[in-house]
C-alpha cells in the first residue's frame, strides 16, 4: 500500500522537470520559428554538436560555477529564504579572494586553500548583512539582498579602483594582480581521461569539479540526514511549528544565510583558480547568481538535480555558442538565444512544478482517503445514517 | 441579560490624508531650507540650481513611474521585482514604435510592451501560483536576452540601429512658463540665501519641462485618487490586504490582481518610454540601469503610498542629478545636509523621549559630519548607491512604521476561503 | 427587497439533494434543508459532519455536484458569493472576513457595484448600526477592533447588502457567555425585523435556546429536522452522533505533592511596550490539570509562548521540577520534558507536506528515538510513529503518508501522541480538541486522563468551557494579561465563569 505511493512520488519527481523542459522547448521553438529560424534544425544541431567531446567537456566546465550558484541558492530555498544576494556575494568574494591570492605566497595546496577560505569567509560576511537585518530588524531578505547587490557591486568597484587594482601591470585595466602558480587549481583533465572521458587538446575542465562533487555529497548528507538539516527544512516548511519545537528560527536564518554565502564564495573560484587567475572588472562572469536561481529550481534544490540542471545550462550555452558559427542562416541563431532559453526554462520550471504539485496533492489525498476507508475502524463510530 | 454595552460616540470624522499633506509640506520646507543653508555654507551652488532641479525631476520621473508600477502591483498583493524587466521591454517597444511612428507612438509602445510582460507576470503568479519573486527574476532574465535578440532581428541593419540600440526616435516637446526663465535666472545668479535658492527651484520647475514629465507627475495624484477614492481602487487594495475577505464579498480576486499587475507593467513600460523619448532619443541596451529596482526601493521608502514614493523618487533623482551635473564635490555637500537632517530627527526623537533612536540618529549625524569634515569628495562610484543605501537604512530603522499590504507576496488560490 | 416576511409563502431557502465530493471525501451527500421565512433555523452536527460545506454551497463559494437551491421558491444557481448576495443571502463567517488595514466603512462597502460614495455609505452605516444596536464606527481601522466588534461588523456587512437570509457560521465559538447573550439579543432583533437566520453550531444548548427549528447533519447527510421546543440536548446528541456525546469528566484526583511547574511574577510586553501579561503566578503539581479560562486574546497565547520560551519575557521566573528554566531556550525546555499541543495544529504543529514519521521528529529532533548524535534516525522515528498510529488509532495507510492527507481528528491524534511521547513532565495543551470529531475528542480526553494519572502536569488552555470544567483540577481565569480568579471547577457554573472572564465578577487575588 505504501510502495505505490512512493513510486508515484518518484514518478512525479521526474515528470516535473521533463514537463518543464518540454514546455520551455515549445516556447523557444515558437520564438525561433516566428523569427525565421528552423527550430527543429537548431535543436537537432545542438544535440548533435553537444555530445561531441569538445562541447561536452566545455559544458562540463561551464556547469561547475552554475552548480555552486545553484547550491548557494538551494540552501536558502530549503528554509524558504530567498538569497537573491548570491550575485553580489560571489562577486565581492571573488574580488577579495583574488587580491589576497595574489598577495600571498604560500606552498601550492595551502595557497589554494587560503584563497578558498577567503572567498567563503567574504561570501558569508556579505550574506550575514541581510541575515542580521532580517533577524534583528525583520527586514525582508529579498529586498535587502537586491539593494545589497547594487551596494556590494559599487563598493567592489570602488575598492578595486582605489585600493586593490594591480598598479604595476600594463595599461590601466581595472583588474587585480595575477595569482601566482602556487595558488592555482590543477585541471581535472588527466583524471577525467583516466576514467574514460576524452578531453580534446585545447579544452580543459577545472579541478574544482571534484570539489563540487564532494560538496554536493556533503550538502546532501547535511540537509537530509542531520539534525541541522532537519531543522533547516522544518524552518522552511513551517517556521512557527519549528520555533515551537525548539528550532530557533533566528539561529537557523543566520546559519542558512552564512552557509549560502559561503557556497556563493565558490561561484567565482573557477574563474580565479582555473581560467584567468585574476579579477577583471569588465570580463568577470556576471549574472551567475540569477542563473543559480534557475538551476536550483530546475534541480528541485537537491544536489543531484542541481548538478543536472547546471550541466543543462552549460550545454545550452556552449551549443548555442557553436551555432553562431553555423554556415546555414536558418541555424545561425544569435547567442542571446541562450539567455532567452534560460529564462523560458525558469518560467516553465516553476509553472510545471506548480501544476505537478497540484496534481500530486489531488492524487495523494485521494489515495490516502481510499486507503483509510479500507482500514478497520479504530473507534466505534455510529453507523452512517441511511440516505 | 442582553444589556448593550455602552460605546463611546464616534470621534469626529477626520481625513487623515490632510494631516499627511500638511506634514509633507512642513518636511519639504524644512528640507529646502536646510539645503539652502548647506549651499550657503559650502558654496556648492549646484545644490539648488535650476539645472539640478530640472534634471532631478527628469531623473526622478522614470524612477517614480516604476515605483507607481510597483504600487499598483503590490497593493493588489503581487510582489513585482520584474519591474526592471518590464521597464526594459518598455524601452525596447518604445524604440521600435518610436522610430517608425514618432515619440507619442513610442509612449504607447512602451506602455504596451510593459503591460504585455505585466500580463506574463500575472499569468505566472495569479493563474499558475508561481512564487512572485521567481517569476519576477525570470522576467528580468528574459528581458535582457529577449530585447537583445529582438534588436538583432529588428534594428540591426537599419540606420543607426544595431544589436544594442534602435534607430533614432524624435524627442517629445518641452514647454515652460513664458518669461519666467530670465528674471528668475538673474535672481538665482545673486546667490542670496533662500531667495536665490527659491528662484532656482522655481526656474527648474517651470522652464524647459518635457510634456511627458508633466503627464507623469500628474499620474501621482491620479494614482492616489484611483486607489483611495474609487470602488475600483478599494477592490484592488482589498485583494492585497485580504483576498479571502474580498472573495467572500464577490470581488473577482483574480481579475483585480491581473488589473493591478498589468497596470504595473504599463507604468514601468511608460517609465522605459520616458527614457527613450525624453532622454536618449533611442532604445539603448542597459538604458534602464537598474531604475526598476530603484523604483522598487522608492516605493518601499514611500511606505507603499503615492506621496511617499514620489518623495523617494525625488530624493533619488536629486542625488543622481547632482552627481551627473557637478560630480563628487556637490555630492560631498550632501553629507553635511544629511548630518543636519539627522540631527533634527535626533532632536525630535529626544523631545519625545525615544532615547534609543535619538542616540542612534545623533551618532549617525555626528558620523556624517565627521566624514564631511575630513574628506573633500565622495568617490564617484559610490554616489549611485545612495538610493539602495537609503532604502536599506530606512528598512532597518523604520521597519515597524512601514506597512506593506498584508497579503503582499502570498499565493492565493480561489475557493480556499474559510 | 420585495418579499413580505409575514406573508405565508415559499420557504426562504430550500436545498434539495445537495451532494458535494472533494477528492477522496464526500462532504455532503443528498442533503435536504428547508428554511422558513422569518425563522431562526439551526444546522447542527459535529465537526466534519458537512455543515460548513453546505453553507459554502448556499453562499456560492462552492458549487454542488448535484442538487438544487431555491430562494423564495425560485430556483437559483450561484456561481460566486456575488450571486448569493444578489439573491439576498449573506454570511457571517466563523473566521472573520475582514481586511485589517482597511477602515470599517471600506470593509462594509467592498465589492458592491456602483459608485464608491463614502459619505452616503457613512450615513447608511450609521442608520443600520443604530437600528440594530450594533454600535459601529465606520472610520476606524479594523485592526483596532476586538472580536465582538468585528463580529458586529460582519453582521453589518450582511445587512448593508440588504440580505434577507443571514447565515452565521459557528458565531459563538469566539465569544464568552455574556457576549453570546448579546449576540442572541441581536439575532432576536433581526428576526423581529423579518429576517431569516441560519445558525450553524455544534453547541447543543445554544442551538435549542436560539433556534425555532433545528436540522441535524451527520456524516455529510441530513438526519432530520425538529422543532427546537420538542427536543432535549440528549436527544439532539443522539441524532448528531448516534450515541451520547463524550464527557470530559475526570474521576478521582491524582494530584501529587511535588510541584512540576512554577511560575512567578511573569510579565510579557509587546514590541510597543504594552503589557500582554502582568505578574502571572501559578504552580502545577505532578498529576494536576490546571485549566486557563478566558476570552481569547487576554494573554493565554502569550502565557503559552512564554512557557515554551518562544517569546521573551519582561520579568518573572519559571521553574520546571524545581529547576529554574527562565533563561533556557525552547530546545532545552523541550528536552527537559515540556510537551506542547498547539492551538492550531496545521499552523503550529505539523509539517503538512512531510510524511508522518518526519512529523514525529518535530520537537524531538535532539532525542532518541528520533535522532542519533548529530544525525536524525529515520528508522527510530518510523518505528515510534507506528507505535503512535497504533496506540492512538490514527487512521492512515502508513507512516510515509504526508500529514496533510489525514483528517483533522487524525492529525490531532498524531500531535497528541507525539507530545505525550518521551515521558514529558509538563504538557502545555492549547485547545487540544478544537475542531475534531467526537471519536477523536473522546480518545484525546482519555489519553490526557491517563497521562495525568501517571503524574503528568497539564496546563490546559481552552475555549470549550465544558472541557475546562471537566478536565481541570484547578481553574484560573485570565483577563487582560492577569490571572483574576482561581476557581474550583467542581462548584463553579459556566455563567459564573463567564462573569469572571468578562470582568463583571472579581475575586481578591489569591496567590
Amino acid at each position: 500500500m505504501i510502495s505505490p505511493l512512493l513510486l508515484r512520488r518518484l514518478g512525479m519527481g521526474v515528470l516535473a522537470p521533463v514537463l518543464a523542459l518540454v514546455m520551455a522547448f515549445v516556447i523557444v521553438a515558437i520564438v525561433l520559428q516566428l523569427s525565421g529560424f528552423d527550430a527543429f534544425g537548431v535543436f537537432g544541431r545542438m544535440a548533435q554538436v553537444g555530445f561531441l567531446d569538445k562541447y561536452l567537456i566545455r559544458s562540463l566546465d561551464k556547469a561547475v560555477p552554475y552548480f555552486f550558484a545553484g547550491c548557494a541558492i538551494a540552501v536558502g530555498f530549503r528554509m524558504a529564504l530567498f538569497n537573491i544576494g548570491v550575485e553580489g556575494q560571489y562577486r565581492i568574494a571573488a574580488l577579495i579572494a583574488a587580491w589576497v591570492g595574489a598577495k600571498l605566497s604560500l606552498p601550492p595546496v595551502l595557497h589554494v586553500l587560503a584563497i578558498v577560505v577567503v572567498a567563503m569567509a567574504v561570501g558569508s560576511a556579505a550574506a550575514a548583512i541581510p541575515a542580521v537585518l532580517k533577524v534583528t530588524r525583520n527586514v525582508n531578505e529579498v529586498v535587502s539582498t537586491i539593494m545589497l547587490n547594487f551596494i556590494l557591486g559599487g563598493v567592489g568597484t570602488w575598492l578595486l579602483v582605489s585600493y586593490l587594482r594591480n598598479t604595476s601591470g600594463t595599461g590601466n585595466n581595472t583588474e587585480t594582480a595575477l595569482i601566482p602558480p602556487s595558488g592555482r587549481m590543477p585541471a581535472a583533465d588527466s583524471v577525467l581521461n583516466a576514467i574514460g572521458f576524452q578531453v580534446p587538446p585545447g579544452e580543459s575542465v577545472t579541478g574544482l569539479i571534484f570539489v563540487a562533487i564532494a560538496l554536493g555529497i556533503v550538502l546532501w548528507v547535511l540537509i537530509n540526514k542531520t539534525r541541522f538539516g532537519f531543522g533547516l527544512r522544518a524552518s522552511g516548511l513551517n517556521p512557527i511549528a519549528a520555533q515551537a519545537s525548539g528550532i530557533s528560527s533566528k539561529g537557523m536564518i543566520i546559519k542558512a544565510m552564512l552557509l549560502s554565502g559561503a557556497l556563493a564564495g565558490f561561484v567565482g573560484l573557477p574563474e580565479l583558480l582555473s581560467n584567468n587567475y585574476k579579477f577583471v572588472s569588465d570580463t568577470f562572469p556576471q549574472q551567475l547568481g540569477f542563473t543559480g536561481i534557475a538551476v536550483a529550481l530546475l534541480g528541485r534544490n537537491t544536489p543531484l538535480g542541481i548538478a543536472l540542471g547546471a550541466f543543462l545550462f552549460g550545454f545550452l550555452e556552449t551549443t548555442t555558442g557553436a551555432l553562431q558559427f553555423s554556415a546555414n542562416p536558418a541555424l545561425k541563431i544569435p547567442t542571446e538565444m541562450a539567455l532567452v532559453m534560460q529564462g523560458a526554462i525558469l518560467l516553465s520550471v516553476v509553472i510545471a512544478y506548480e501544476l505537478v504539485r497540484r496534481f500530486e496533492l489531488l492524487l495523494e489525498g485521494r489515495a490516502v482517503a481510499k486507503a483509510a476507508e479500507k482500514l478497520p475502524d479504530p473507534d466505534p463510530e455510529p453507523a452512517g445514517a441511511a440516505a | 441579560m442582553t444589556a448593550v454595552i455602552e460605546r463611546p460616540a464616534a470621534p469626529p470624522v477626520r481625513a487623515p490624508w490632510r494631516d499627511r499633506v500638511r506634514r509633507a509640506a512642513i518636511w519639504a520646507a524644512l528640507v529646502f531650507v536646510t539645503l539652502a543653508v548647506v549651499r550657503q555654507v559650502t558654496g556648492a551652488n549646484a545644490l539648488t540650481s535650476a539645472g539640478t532641479v530640472n534634471d532631478a525631476i527628469g531623473l526622478a520621473v522614470p524612477i517614480g513611474l516604476a515605483a507607481l508600477g510597483g504600487l499598483f502591483s503590490e497593493r493588489a498583493g503581487v510582489v513585482n521585482i520584474g519591474l526592471e524587466g518590464m521597464m526594459i521591454f518598455g524601452t525596447w517597444f518604445a524604440g521600435w514604435a518610436g522610430y517608425q511612428w514618432g515619440p507619442w507612438a513610442a509612449v504607447l509602445g512602451g506602455i504596451a510592451g510593459g503591460a504585455l510582460f505585466g500580463l506574463v507576470h500575472a499569468l505566472a503568479t495569479v493563474t499558475f501560483g508561481v512564487d512572485h519573486i521567481i517569476s519576477g527574476v525570470a522576467i528580468n532574465i528574459i528581458a535582457v536576452g529577449a530585447t537583445r535578440y529582438l534588436s538583432s532581428r529588428f534594428f540591426l541593419g537599419r540606420e543607426d540601429g544595431g544589436v544594442n540600440q534602435s534607430p533614432s526616435v524624435p524627442l517629445i516637446g518641452r514647454v515652460g512658463v513664458p518669461g519666467a526663465g530670465g528674471p528668475l535666472g538673474t535672481l538665482e545668479g545673486k546667490h542670496w540665501f533662500l531667495v536665490s535658492d527659491l528662484a532656482g527651484l522655481l526656474r527648474g520647475l517651470f522652464t524647459d519641462v518635457s510634456l511627458l514629465t508633466i503627464l507623469a507627475v500628474l499620474l501621482v495624484p491620479a494614482a492616489f485618487w484611483l486607489l483611495w477614492r474609487t470602488g475600483f481602487g478599494l477592490r484592488l487594495r482589498s485583494v492585497g490586504e485580504s483576498p479571502v475577505a474580498a472573495e467572500s464579498l464577490g470581488v473577482p480576486v483574480y481579475t483585480m490582481k491581473y488589473a493591478g499587475v498589468v497596470i504595473s507593467g504599463a507604468l514601468a513600460g511608460l517609465g522605459g518610454a520616458f527614457l527613450v523619448t525624453v532622454y536618449d532619443g533611442k532604445f539603448l541596451e542597459n538604458q534602464t540601469g537598474g531604475r526598476g529596482f530603484i523604483g522598487l526601493a522608492a516605493m518601499i521608502f514611500g511606505n507603499w503610498r503615492p506621496g511617499g514614493l514620489a518623495a523617494g523618487s525625488a530624493l533619488f533623482g536629486y542625488t543622481d542629478s547632482l552627481r551627473l551635473r557637478e560630480g563628487s564635490a556637490a555630492v560631498h555637500a550632501l553629507l553635511l545636509f544629511a548630518a543636519i537632517l539627522l540631527a533634527i530627527l535626533a532632536i525630535r526623537a529626544g523631545v519625545t523621549r525615544r532615547w534609543i533612536p535619538a542616540g542612534a540618529l545623533a551618532v549617525a549625524a555626528v558620523g556624517f559630519g565627521v566624514v564631511f569634515a575630513v574628506t573633500d569628495q565622495v568617490p564617484a562610484v559610490l554616489t549611485p548607491l545612495v538610493p539602495y543605501a537609503v532604502t536599506l537604512v530606512v528598512l532597518a530603522l523604520a521597519a515597524k512604521r512601514l506597512r506593506m499590504p498584508a497579503a503582499d507576496g502570498l499565493r492565493y488560490r480561489k475557493g480556499e476561503t474559510g | 427587497m420585495t418579499a413580505d416576511p409575514t406573508a405565508p409563502g415559499p420557504p426562504a431557502v430550500e436545498l434539495r439533494g445537495i451532494t458535494k465530493t472533494f477528492p477522496g471525501v464526500v462532504a455532503n451527500h443528498d442533503v435536504d434543508l428547508e428554511v422558513r421565512a422569518g425563522e431562526v433555523h439551526a444546522v447542527c452536527g459535529e465537526n466534519g459532519a458537512g455543515k460548513s460545506t453546505l453553507m459554502k454551497i448556499l453562499y456560492g463559494m462552492q458549487r454542488p455536484d448535484s442538487g438544487t437551491i431555491a430562494v423564495r421558491g425560485e430556483q437559483v444557481k450561484f456561481r460566486s458569493p456575488a450571486d448569493a448576495i444578489k439573491s439576498g443571502i449573506g454570511m457571517v463567517h466563523q473566521h472573520f472576513m475582514l481586511a485589517d488595514n482597511l477602515t470599517v466603512l471600506e470593509n462594509v462597502v467592498l465589492g458592491l457595484p456602483g459608485r464608491f460614495d463614502p459619505a452616503a455609505a457613512r450615513t447608511r452605516i450609521g442608520e443600520l448600526s443604530a437600528r440594530y444596536g450594533l454600535g459601529v464606527d465606520p472610520d476606524r481601522l479594523v485592526e483596532q477592533l476586538g472580536v465582538g466588534e468585528r463580529q458586529r461588523i460582519e453582521i453589518l456587512k450582511v445587512l448593508y447588502r440588504g440580505a434577507r437570509v443571514i447565515i452565521l457560521d459557528e458565531p459563538t465559538a469566539v465569544l464568552v457567555p455574556q457576549e453570546v447573550d448579546e449576540l442572541f439579543g441581536n439575532l432576536a432583533g433581526l428576526r423581529a425585523e423579518g429576517l431569516t437566520v441560519l445558525f450553524i453550531s455544534h453547541k447543543l444548548d445554544e442551538v435549542i435556546r436560539v433556534a425555532d427549528r433545528i436540522t441535524v447533519l451527520r456524516q455529510g447527510t441530513t438526519v432530520t429536522t425538529v422543532e427546537a421546543g420538542s427536543v432535549t440536548t440528549a436527544q439532539l446528541a443522539h441524532l448528531m452522533v448516534g450515541g451520547d456525546l463524550p464527557t470530559p469528566e475526570t474521576r478521582e484526583s491524582t494530584v501529587r505533592d511535588e510541584v512540576t511547574l512554577g511560575v512567578r511574577d511573569l510579565s510579557v510586553r509587546s514590541d510597543a511596550g504594552r503589557d500582554l501579561l502582568s505578574g502571572v503566578g501559578l504552580s502545577i503539581r505532578a498529576g494536576e490539570v490546571v485549566g486557563i479560562a478566558g476570552v481569547e486574546g487576554n494573554g493565554q497565547a502569550e502565557l503559552v509562548e512564554a512557557l515554551l520560551g518562544t517569546r521573551p519575557i519582561a520579568t518573572g521566573a519559571v521553574t520546571l521540577a524545581g529547576e529554574d528554566i527562565t533563561a533556557w531556550p525552547t530546545s532545552r525546555r523541550r528536552e527537559a520534558g515540556i510537551g506542547y499541543i498547539p492551538e492550531d495544529r496545521q499552523r503550529q504543529g505539523l509539517l503538512l507536506t512531510q510524511p508522518l514519521w518526519e512529523n514525529r521528529i518535530l520537537g524531538h529532533q535532539t532525542r532518541p528515538p528520533s535522532s542519533r548524535g548529530v544525525f536524525i534516525s529515520r528508522r527510530g522515528a518510523r518505528k515510534d510513529t507506528e507505535r503512535i498510529v497504533a496506540e492512538f488509532g490514527v487512521k492512515t495507510p502508513g507512516v510515509d503518508v504526508p500529514a496533510f492527507a489525514l483528517s483533522g481528528g487524525n492529525q490531532q491524534k498524531l500531535v497528541v501522541g507525539r507530545e505525550l511521547s518521551g515521558s514529558p513532565k509538563l504538557l502545555v495543551a492549547a485547545h487540544p480538541t478544537r475542531g475534531v470529531d467526537v471519536g477523536a475528542q473522546a480518545l484525546i480526553w482519555d489519553k490526557l486522563r491517563d497521562a495525568r494519572a501517571a503524574g503528568l502536569a497539564v496546563l490546559l488552555v481552552s475555549a470549550d468551557l465544558e472541557e475546562l470544567l471537566g478536565l481541570s483540577d484547578t481553574l484560573k481565569v485570565m483577563l487582560r494579561g492577569r490571572i483574576v480568579a482561581t476557581l474550583d471547577p467542581a462548584t463553579v457554573t459556566p455563567a459564573e465563569l463567564g462573569e469572571y472572564m468578562t470582568g463583571v465578577a472579581t475575586q481578591e487575588a489569591t496567590p
